[in-house]
């Protein structure tokens, strides 16, 4: 297996263009005739080092490391094999140079932190979740026959939608405008940020929203205009609905329009939950609409199956070059050390010769 | 990072019942994001009312947001003021809305509201002398789910025009669309 053909890999596309030059460390146990002839070719490589001549960097592979990592096998003439362990540790000559080279790697290390700052901080869901942003206006309330009024919302999420958010609110109090072409409008413009997670991997049920519009008067009372239900899907996106408010009323016409002037307000829903099946509604009753309700609200969705990834770097200069050349070496050194591992688990199991390298 | 830019204008105000209005804006958003560049507050001109009962401002609008999470998504809060043949001005309107997360040409209209009067003598004291009740904590108006205890009337809208645009949120597995 060839270490030259592993660093010209897909995975090296951004430094292709550079020219490399390799030394290795090779375990020879090849066996020679008299003439020096090779008769049977054993070899095993226990150190490379590559050294990128464009941008002047040196990979060892493997890294400094330790026993365990670098197995390799050699067999005698007479069929045995013998299984050897190394370790690879780098020594400088001398103190002050290594104190320059661990400045050097801290501060490549930190200008590196600092460039992928936003990689590392975006906040991002729990692995396997998926959260979603929505935000939802109540806009306005329209051609509702009670000059004041606000509205009380109340939030249901489905079985594997999860929310630390309130499930209930309720709008001020607004005294309606009349105008002389449009219907009489009461503005609300209530904003209401919601967070849920659900699993990655299920489609979850859309939330549901119950809206129920109030009216209040002079002396404090406060009566039911009328119901409306959103099943708010958690598709990403911004949308705008008009909901119809509907109130329950007797079938008598007289008895309604009685109770109405007399009494107002309308017949309370005990369980909102029969706006949303209508099989579930009293035969007794039915739903007159009472107004309109406008609605507003986007929602984004985050999970984490896009990985992140960094943006296209721009082409080398003068001041990246050192740093672009720092993050070449530890992707190197990180292709290095997998590929190496596999070529050494082949070893193990091939007597560890026949192998070939190449030199770049 | 993933980056925002909010770009377009505050086009103007109709169904004020007042002859000359300005506006006052200001973007809120949450901890994660930072405004790179562009004013997140400012002040549009006083336009006078015209024969369609609105008010044109054509306010520019171009603000940069970096962000490292979704969190407080951005939001526009808009304190409409009218100024009388006097020089005197005073808050007519309030409104706030969360900012499209689709990116693209958006219109929105901002239905507004305003703090009514408490007593009788103070709508008496309004209708004669001009002047209205002002929010001391204007955080009520994007902030709070329960604020039933605040009376207000409704007044006019607000018409805004902008365009969205996203960058990198694809990146962080953010799905807008």
């Amino acid at each position: 297996m060839s270490m030259g053909r592993l660093f010209r890999s897909e995975d090296n596309i951004a430094v292709d263009g550079d020219s490399w030059m390799s030394m290795h460390v090779v375990l020879d146990n090849s066996e020679y005739n008299e003439d020096s002839q090779l008769l049977l070719k054993q070899e095993a490589v226990l150190l490379s080092l590559h050294h990128n001549t464009t941008r002047n960097y040196v990979i060892v592979s493997p890294d400094v490391n330790t026993l365990e990592w670098n197995p390799y096998a050699v067999e005698t003439s007479t069929g045995v094999r013998w299984n050897y362990v190394y370790a690879l540790q780098l020594e400088f000559d001398k103190e002050d140079d290594v104190d320059d080279l661990e400045i050097l790697l801290k501060k490549l290390k930190k200008k590196w932190n600092s460039k992928n700052k936003h990689i590392l901080n975006f906040t991002m869901p729990s692995i396997g979740k998926r959260q979603y942003f929505i935000t939802l206006e109540i806009l306005s309330a329209k051609d509702f026959d009670a000059d004041e009024l606000y509205v009380e919302f109340f939030i249901k999420y489905p079985d594997g939608v999860t929310s630390s958010d309130v499930h209930h609110g309720r709008t001020h109090v607004t005294t309606s405008m009349r105008s002389e072409d449009e219907p009489r409008q009461a503005h609300f413009a209530q904003t209401v940020d919601l967070q849920v997670e659900a699993d990655d991997d299920q489609e979850p049920a859309p939330i549901k929203l119950f809206f129920e519009v109030i009216s209040t008067d002079w002396w404090g009372r406060h009566r039911t205009e009328g119901y409306a239900y959103l099943p708010l899907p958690l598709d990403p996106g911004h949308r705008t609905r008009v909901l119809t408010c509907v109130r329950p009323e007797e079938k008598n016409k007289v008895e309604a329009e009685s109770r109405r002037f007399f009494v107002g307000g309308c017949h309370l829903l005990k369980d909102l939950d029969v706006l949303t099946k209508p099989r579930m509604q009293n035969t007794d009753f039915y739903y007159a609409s009472s107004g309109t309700l406008h609605l507003r609200w986007s929602t984004l969705a985050q999970s984490t199956i896009a990985c992140p990834r960094p943006p296209a770097q721009p082409s080398v200069s003068s001041a990246s070059a050192v740093l672009q050349g720092a993050e070449a070496v530890l992707k190197q050194y990180r292709k290095a050390r997998a590929r190496l591992a596999a070529a050494t688990r082949d070893l193990k199991c091939h007597d560890g010769g026949g192998d070939s390298w190449n030199n770049n | 990072m993933a980056e925002l830019h909010i770009l377009g204008n505050i086009h103007g105000a109709s169904n004020f019942k007042y002859q000359s209005l300005f506006c006052r804006y200001s973007f809120q958003a949450g901890p994660n994001w930072t405004v790179v560049s562009g004013l997140p507050e400012g002040q549009t001109v006083s336009g006078q009312l015209g024969s369609s009962q609105s008010a044109v401002w054509s306010h520019p609008l171009d603000i940069h947001y970096i962000t490292k999470g979704l969190q407080g998504w951005p939001k526009l809060l808009l304190h409409v003021s009218c100024l009388d043949s006097l020089g005197r001005t005073w808050t007519v309107g309030y409104s706030c809305c969360s900012l499209p997360a689709v990116p693209g040409y958006h219109e929105i209209e901002l239905p507004c509201w305003a703090p009514s009067a408490a007593t009788l003598t103070d709508r008496i004291r309004q209708y004669f002398l001009g002047g209205s009740h002002q929010l001391l904590q204007t955080d009520i108006i994007n902030i709070g789910l329960d604020r039933l205890k605040l009376k207000t009337e409704s007044r006019g809208t607000v018409k805004l025009h902008i365009d969205i645009v996203l960058r990198n949120f694809s990146q962080f597995g953010v799905e807008y669309k």
